[in-house]
């Protein structure tokens, strides 16, 4: 079974193409990280899926069934942009929104006063939202998100605006809904938290899906390993060897990309002969650099054309 | 529908516990109070203080009668005016004069009349006080001396005043009004200004409530509220239970100012008896139940059709800006219909009354304003709500494939032939 299914989803706004041919598989009780720069066609997507914008072509199944409303209480939702009733108090707020997602306010009742203290909000129940910090009002908006135990959580930008505790906070409950069971997916431009945070990824650009799939298998197929070298002695020897595509200093040690069909090892044989090595260490790309070199290698195609 | 229901909910409680509308409702009918019980209570207030009040009466005509006539009381049942007589002769009137005039600067008497001895002939009085501003006070001097003066002329000219009183008695004309059914009820002139009343009434809701709606919605859009909301229910449940809340806010604000009023009509007058035995107070009229019955029905099909007009405009409004622009129109609407409202109070049968009192824009009020008018037949009433009705149920389609786009669509205001698109979602 999957719990979100996108098969061939295409949608543009006038002559912008925003996503173009979107597949994606969701299995259920895992973290998806939806990536791509601003205006990548991340939201559009997300948006669709909530059915708030229709696709022009395509197909969105939410547990393999076509996206329907019968489906809602089983979904949450964090909007990119957030909204809430300003005059309203956060208690009656969040029971308000729980019955919308109906949840009987006897339920409700205890899993606010739950989710208030666990966000160390519960002096604001009474409080009307406009007099809260963004940073709180956030935080009830993602308690509005989660409160109806939803199977499938949908997050668009997560962590923007937050400080590194609540950042923290937002991440272990995410994996504490994963351990029990509920489908996340999420949408940030952060790098970092999604290395830690999921299970597979996909990479979005113009529009497009230019990566996906599992992170380490991504990892793999990236490109081969670099290698950290700390050495003492004469380093000319890099450029003349064949062995290495390029390399660049960093700190006191040097980083080198070994060139096609060169393993790690040979490489190390080779500096053996010429320096005195004092430390070497494997690099695997961090997804950070995956994203930079995706995303502007594409650029650069586009400028060529 | 649960979810229509909690939407309902929400936009009703929020609503009644605003400190707007608690005053608001709790004020009118303190203001409608006050307009009606108000004047019986200030005539009162003003005869709370005896008069001493002197005269000079050289005709030897007037003293007697005057103090007759003004006998008038007092709240407490004492008399209101105290009347002494100094005589005068022409050579010490105006020491007298002078004398009284320092009377009344240091309070010892309230005012003097002086009644010349030609006064039969001069038609001449005068009267002095501190303050001689109030007119009705002038007046009833002035029409109890001309009584007695045009009494004492009758008597000379050897006429019966009161032979001459019933013959000169003027005539009443009484009006009444034919309801339906032949019965005749007699009709005080306020039949207008009922009529008048109730139109207001549906014309403030329709505009009130209206712009509630509207403003409801797109404050939802731009606080982005909205979003989480569609991510709920379907936006036509959305549209939809806000129409309905508002509406029974709308239905509850009236409902206390109709119970209100209703009290009023019964208790009006012993309500005024309590602060002030004695007093009159503006009668009411009473309204026949038929015509309540109607004013509940264009009422409730008038605030549907105009907010399901106003819920689909709020949903393409990007700004405040916006919303101001996109209401005019609407508004012109039930502005139109409220001047089509005082054609028909005077001619409440003509074509363009008919014409008009079946476009559903403007059945709302000018329907309303005939039957309270002048009743036309049961058959165009019900031609009339019928066409309102399905104009209703078919402006809720048009205006729930509007929302549906609209609500969830940023940016610059939609044209009309973007607003034609979204209608093929």
């Amino acid at each position: 079974m999957s719990i979100l299914t996108l098969e061939h989803v295409y949608k543009s706004f006038n002559d912008v193409h925003a996503v173009q041919n979107l597949n994606l598989d969701l299995p259920p009780g895992s973290i998806f990280g939806l990536l791509g720069p601003n205006g990548a066609g991340k939201t559009t997507t997300i948006r669709m899926i909530m059915d708030i914008i229709i696709p022009d072509k395509g197909r969105i199944l939410l547990m393999d069934k076509p996206n329907s409303q019968l489906l809602r209480d089983k979904v949450g939702y964090l909007p990119e942009e957030r909204g809430l009733y300003r005059k309203m108090k956060v208690s009656e707020q969040l029971t308000f929104l729980a019955e919308m997602k109906e949840l009987k306010r006897s339920q409700s009742k205890e899993l606010i006063k739950y989710w208030l203290d666990r966000f160390e909000l519960s002096e604001w129940a009474d409080k009307k939202m406009e007099e809260l910090s963004r940073g709180m009002q956030q935080k009830i908006q993602f308690i509005a998100t989660i409160i109806h135990k939803p199977n499938l959580i949908i997050l668009d930008e997560p962590f923007t605006g937050l400080d590194p505790v609540n950042t923290e906070l937002i991440k272990d409950v995410m994996l504490e809904q994963k351990e029990k069971g509920s489908t996340i997916i999420f949408s940030t431009h952060l790098m970092d938290q999604v290395e830690k945070l999921c299970d597979s990824i996909c990479l979005i650009n113009e529009g497009k899906a230019v990566l996906d799939g599992n992170i380490k298998s991504i990892k793999k197929n990236f490109r081969r390993n670099s290698l950290r070298m700390e050495y003492e002695g004469d380093a000319k020897f890099l450029t003349n060897l064949n062995l290495v595509q390029k390399f660049k200093e960093v700190d006191k040690s040097t980083e080198i990309y070994p060139a096609n069909g060169i393993k790690i090892q040979d490489i190390l044989k080779a500096a053996l002969l010429e320096v005195d090595v004092t430390k070497f260490e494997v690099m695997e790309p961090s997804l950070n650099e995956i994203f930079i070199e995706t995303v502007s290698k594409k650029r650069k195609e586009d400028t060529r054309e | 529908m649960n979810k229509l229901w909690t939407i309902f909910k929400r936009e009703y409680l929020t609503r009644v516990k605003t400190k707007g509308f608690v005053i608001g409702t709790a004020l009118t009918p303190l203001f409608i109070i006050a307009i009606t019980i108000g004047p019986g209570l200030l005539i009162n207030l003003k005869s709370e203080k005896t008069k001493n009040i002197s005269v000079i009466d050289m005709s030897n005509i007037v003293y007697t009668e005057l103090v007759k006539s003004l006998s008038d009381t007092t709240g407490s049942g004492e008399k209101l005016y105290h009347f002494s007589r100094i005589d005068a002769t022409r050579e010490n009137l105006e020491d007298l004069k002078n004398d009284l005039s320092e009377s009344v600067d240091n309070g010892k008497i309230d005012g003097y009349f002086i009644i010349p001895e030609d006064i039969v002939e001069s038609n001449k009085s005068e009267f002095y006080a501190k303050s001689v501003s109030d007119f009705d006070q002038n007046r009833a001097y002035r029409n109890v001396i001309s009584g007695i003066i045009t009494t004492h002329r009758l008597k000379d000219s050897n006429l019966d005043p009161t032979l001459i009183k019933k013959l000169t008695k003027r005539i009443e004309l009484k009006t009444f009004k034919i309801e339906k059914g032949g019965e005749e009820k007699e009709d005080m002139g306020l039949s207008f200004i009922v009529t008048f009343v109730m139109v207001m009434f549906l014309y403030m809701a329709l505009i009130m409530y209206g712009a509630f709606v509207m403003r409801s919605v797109y404050e939802e859009k731009l606080s982005r509220v909205v979003e989480v909301l569609i991510s709920s229910c379907k936006p036509f449940q959305l549209m939809a239970g806000k129409v309905l809340g508002i509406g029974a806010v709308g239905l509850t604000q009236y409902a206390i100012w109709a119970s209100v009023a209703g009290l009023l009509t019964v208790y009006a007058g012993s309500l005024v008896n309590m602060f002030a035995p004695g007093a009159e107070s503006a009668a009411i009229p009473t309204i026949p139940i038929s015509v309540l019955i109607y004013f509940v029905i264009y009422f409730v099909l008038g605030y549907l059709l105009f907010a399901t007009l106003y819920a689909a405009l709020g949903a393409m409004v990007n700004s405040d800006q916006d919303a101001q622009q996109l209401q005019f129109p609407v508004i012109m609407l039930i502005i139109m219909a409220f001047f089509f409202a005082f054609h028909i109070i005077r001619n409440p049968t003509s074509g363009l009354s008919q014409i008009v009192s079946m476009i559903p824009f403007f059945s709302p009020i000018t329907m309303f304003t005939r039957i309270s008018v002048q009743t036309p037949p049961f058959s165009e009433i019900m031609l009339s709500i019928g066409i309102l009705v399905v104009t209703i149920i078919f402006l809720i389609w048009l205006a729930g494939k509007i929302f549906r786009v609209g609500i969830l669509m940023y940016g610059k205001r939609p044209t009309l032939p973007e607003v034609f698109r979204w209608l093929k979602y």
